[in-house]
């Protein structure tokens, strides 16, 4: 199906390969995940199959890379497009028309289907992907996993041989990107000629689908090519130096020391595998305490205690009974009902919850960036409406999730700088504190660059370096784990240590359960503009139904550390 | 969210159905007509034909073609203002002029206030027309039958079709823009440097993601197989015997109220005005 010898790839103006020497075949019925740390060329790879590249991105292409014996080099996106099928990350970018119907057909009028047969084939890729009832309906009105079971469906649609995705998932809520895997291997079951190769971060849910593995080095070099049940059981160990993400079973076990296996059939559930590593660790004390560690989740309590007696500080951020509607829409339905909320200092608190449920409203009324019909939000007891925009904007922060969106100057050094040059340091202090932080961060060779010509996950890392350079009162991210490899993530999450150690009051909207758990002090649950449900990770998790409602699944760890702990308290009730 | 003001109206109206193509032209042919004429009496008649078309057949909730017309509205009392106080520049005509009344030292002419009623008059006209056609006009369909009646290629009949969905998007991105920068604390300071810089800001971050979207469309599209050549069409829009009927139907309207005008003796059809 797919035959690479010594493929590679170097684009126009660059000086080095994206990919080299790349050679591997791929046959019908496989279901290869491609791994691979940031920049090592999956993506190119990925487009090189349908033509993409060199037809519409202009590239040097060495060795041959060919799909069913169509050589990509002489045969256009058009020609490849009936054998391949790709989907792609953004779900927006990759719908064209207005409603599901039309979206579908599309790809057919592309084939020259004749009408009389779209009908039919319309009918099946939509009842395939689950959307039947969704016939008719506006493309704009569904949620993000529809619109990414749609652009799957629309693809079906076209009957390719292989199907290429990368990271379908990544827009997505737990939820909706648990669906998408049920989905693909639905497809495959369906469907057994048809080769699925697929980009992925969210290894907890793909993983299961995959036969094999192929892995990228950091220089486009193919370094790994074994079946799943190999790579993420005994080479794990490799995967883990590539700084790719591995499965949490695999990461655990090599955490604890003992050597991964995996062998999960598609489909089962994580924590069923995760109570089997739990159980082989119950004579093995020092290891079982060293993955109890590793899955631990944040103290519930931030900081130090209060002395008896002494006055507990107020919150640092609080709104009290805020509704909002925003003016001018069709629905008269306000975003937030009779909201309150309070932040303390310290305190990391996660807010996560479906699209549309009004987390980002709920941030931009904290930061004073839209105003609430009625109720009011203090910061540090202060009414936000009294306190003038320069000094709002000098006690709370918001890291925006396009980082671009916040680059006010024109180089990587200014954007930093820019920051402390608002609060009136000296020039030699901006010096040294800006080059102090883009160090921390990874950025410090960069200094000189233009914000807009980073990779994004370092935009996203200078964004919220111009945020955290100076200290804050209040620090709001939104979805700051996106697009992060572990390496920078582990930065990242450092850096939120730092800062409630630093008494930051820190809000992060996210769907990443994984940050969750680990990090966040308390999570809010949003539903409808109400907070559903909130407490720490540990409670809150536990009410899964009402999770599954808002989109979200409790990770991986959190059945780990659920499993080692209920272990520990029948085997010797509390040992501490 | 949809902050729009004049946008399409979801229906299965007699009007909904019609050719796109069609409705576009005979609309423009009607806006064309109506810029000759320069009376109140016929412009409004014919305006008030066309709102008649727009709420009946074509079922528009009233609210909605309010919303859509209140730009118009207010460029037409725009221009009511304009031509009713300057009477000499619009009629030609000045001195001696029948002085209707006076507001303080503003005087109305009794020419100036014929043409700025009928100035005001013919871009509610304009706006009625425009929103008959947009309202009743499902967006795919008007490219569609722009490619099969108009003969658009099909590479810029998509191209403009993924335009109109970028429109939302970008608005809530300069929003977005907005808060990022005034999070970060940025004082621009006013005048016209300020406002350069603002727009400098404002222009990059906008520039690169509409040019980053642009090619992941691009390239989505691509990737299914669409060439712009050999295309089948799952719909195809066609000019039927109801088409026919309309133009009938608009053109015999808009001629039966001009002939009642003349015969009444208001009718002031164009004879040089605003030539020279």
């Amino acid at each position: 199906m797919i035959e690479a010898r010594s493929f590679g790839v170097r684009y126009e103006g660059e000086p080095d390969q994206v990919l080299r020497d790349i050679s591997f075949s791929l046959g019908p019925g496989e279901r290869v995940l491609l791994l691979g740390p940031g920049g090592s060329g999956k993506s190119t790879l990925l487009a090189s199959l349908i033509g993409l590249i060199p037809h519409s991105h202009e590239a040097e292409l060495q060795g041959s890379l060919s799909v069913q014996g169509l050589a990509t080099v002489h045969s256009s996106p058009g020609q490849l497009s009936r054998r391949v099928g790709m989907v792609f990350q953004d779900p927006d970018s990759q719908l064209t028309m207005l409603t599901v119907e039309e979206e579908i057909a599309f790809g057919l009028e592309n084939l020259g289907i004749p009408p009389e047969e779209m009908d039919q084939r319309i009918l099946d890729a939509l009842h395939q992907v689950g959307l039947g009832r969704y016939r008719t309906s506006r493309v704009d009105r569904l949620s993000g996993g529809m619109k990414q079971r749609l652009v799957i469906g629309a693809i079906l649609a076209m009957e390719p041989e292989l199907l290429v995705l990368d990271e379908p998932t990544a827009n997505l809520d737990p939820r909706a990107a648990r669906e998408i895997s049920h989905l693909l291997l639905d497809i495959s079951r369906r469907r057994r000629e048809l080769a699925i190769l697929l980009v992925e971060h969210r290894l907890d849910e793909m993983a299961p689908l995959a036969t094999r593995v192929l892995l990228l080095d950091s220089a486009g070099r193919l370094v790994l090519d074994l079946p799943a049940r190999e790579a993420f059981g005994p080479r794990a160990g490799t995967l883990r130096r590539h700084q790719v993400w591995l499965p949490t079973g695999s990461a655990a076990a090599l955490q604890a020391g003992i050597p991964p296996a995996f062998d999960a059939p598609p489909g089962q559930a994580a924590p069923e595998e995760l109570e089997k590593l739990a159980a082989s660790l119950n004579q093995d004390q020092p290891r079982r305490d060293c993955l109890l560690e590793w899955c631990q989740p944040a103290d519930p309590t931030p900081g130090d205690p209060h002395p008896c007696g002494s006055e507990t500080p107020g919150p640092v951020l609080s709104l009290e009974n805020i509704t909002l509607s925003y003016p001018r829409t069709p629905s008269p339905e306000p975003v937030l009902k009779n909201l309150s909320f309070s932040l303390a200092a310290g305190e990391i608190c996660a807010l996560a919850g479906p699209n549309g449920s009004g987390k980002s409203t709920l941030a931009a009324t904290a930061m004073g960036l839209i105003a609430p019909q009625t109720g009011r939000v203090l910061l540090e007891g202060r009414d936000l409406a009294n306190i003038p925009l320069r000094e709002r904007s000098r006690q709370a922060g918001f890291v925006f999730q396009n980082p671009e969106h916040q680059f006010v100057t024109d180089s990587v050094f200014q954007e930093v700088a820019f920051t402390l040059r608002q609060q009136e340091f000296s020039d030699g202090e901006i010096r040294e504190r800006t080059e102090v932080t883009l160090e921390t961060l990874g950025l410090g060779h960069l200094a000189g660059r233009n914000p807009f010509s980073l990779s994004f996950g370092q935009k996203r890392r200078l964004s919220a370096a111009s945020m955290m350079v100076a200290e804050r009162k209040l620090l709001i991210f939104d979805e700051p784990t996106f697009g992060q490899d572990p390496a920078a993530l582990e930065e990242l999450l450092n850096l939120l240590d730092l800062l409630a150690a630093r008494k930051t009051a820190v809000l992060i909207i996210t769907h990443d359960m994984d940050l969750i758990w680990s990090r966040a002090h308390r999570v809010a649950l949003l539903l409808d503009g109400a907070i559903a449900l909130e407490g720490p990770p540990t409670e809150v998790f536990a009410r899964e139904e009402l999770l599954h409602r808002g989109g979200l699944i409790p990770p991986p760890r959190y059945h780990l550390h659920r499993a080692l702990t209920r272990r520990s308290h029948r085997r010797e009730p509390c040992p501490l | 969210m949809n902050h729009a003001l004049f946008e399409y109206y979801q229906e299965r109206s007699p009007l909904h159905h019609l050719n796109p193509a069609v409705k576009l032209i005979s609309s423009l042919v009607v806006m064309i007509f109506t810029s000759l004429i320069f009376d109140p009496f016929t412009l409004a008649a014919i305006t008030l034909f066309g709102l008649a078309l727009t709420l009946g057949p074509g079922r528009v909730p009233p609210t909605l073609v309010l919303r859509g017309l209140i730009p118009f509205l207010l460029f037409g009392a725009g221009f009511f203002w304009m031509n009713a106080l300057m009477p000499r520049v619009t009629s030609g005509a000045g001195t001696g002029e029948e002085l209707l009344f006076s507001l303080g030292p503003l005087g109305f002419h009794r020419t100036g206030v014929i043409n700025g009623v009928s100035f005001g008059i013919r871009s509610l006209g304009f706006g009625v027309y425009s929103l008959l056609f947009v309202a009743t006009t499902n967006p795919t369909d008007f490219i569609l039958s722009l490619v099969h009646q108009v003969r658009l290629p099909p590479r810029l009949a998509y191209s403009a079709l993924a335009a109109y969905r970028y429109l939302p998007t970008l608005h809530s991105e300069i929003t977005m823009i907005r808060n990022a920068h005034q999070v970060r604390g940025t004082r621009e300071g006013s005048g016209p440097g300020g406002f350069f810089r603002k727009s400098y800001r404002f222009t990059i971050p906008l520039l690169v993601s509409g040019l980053r979207r642009a090619g992941r469309v691009a390239d989505a599209m691509e990737a299914r197989a669409f060439t712009g050549r050999n295309r089948s069409w799952y719909r195809q829009t066609r000019i039927g015997f109801r088409d026919l009927l309309y133009v009938v139907a608009l053109a015999s309207g808009v001629v039966l109220i001009t002939l009642y005008s003349h015969h009444r003796g208001t009718l002031i059809f164009w004879g040089g005005q605003l030539w020279n």
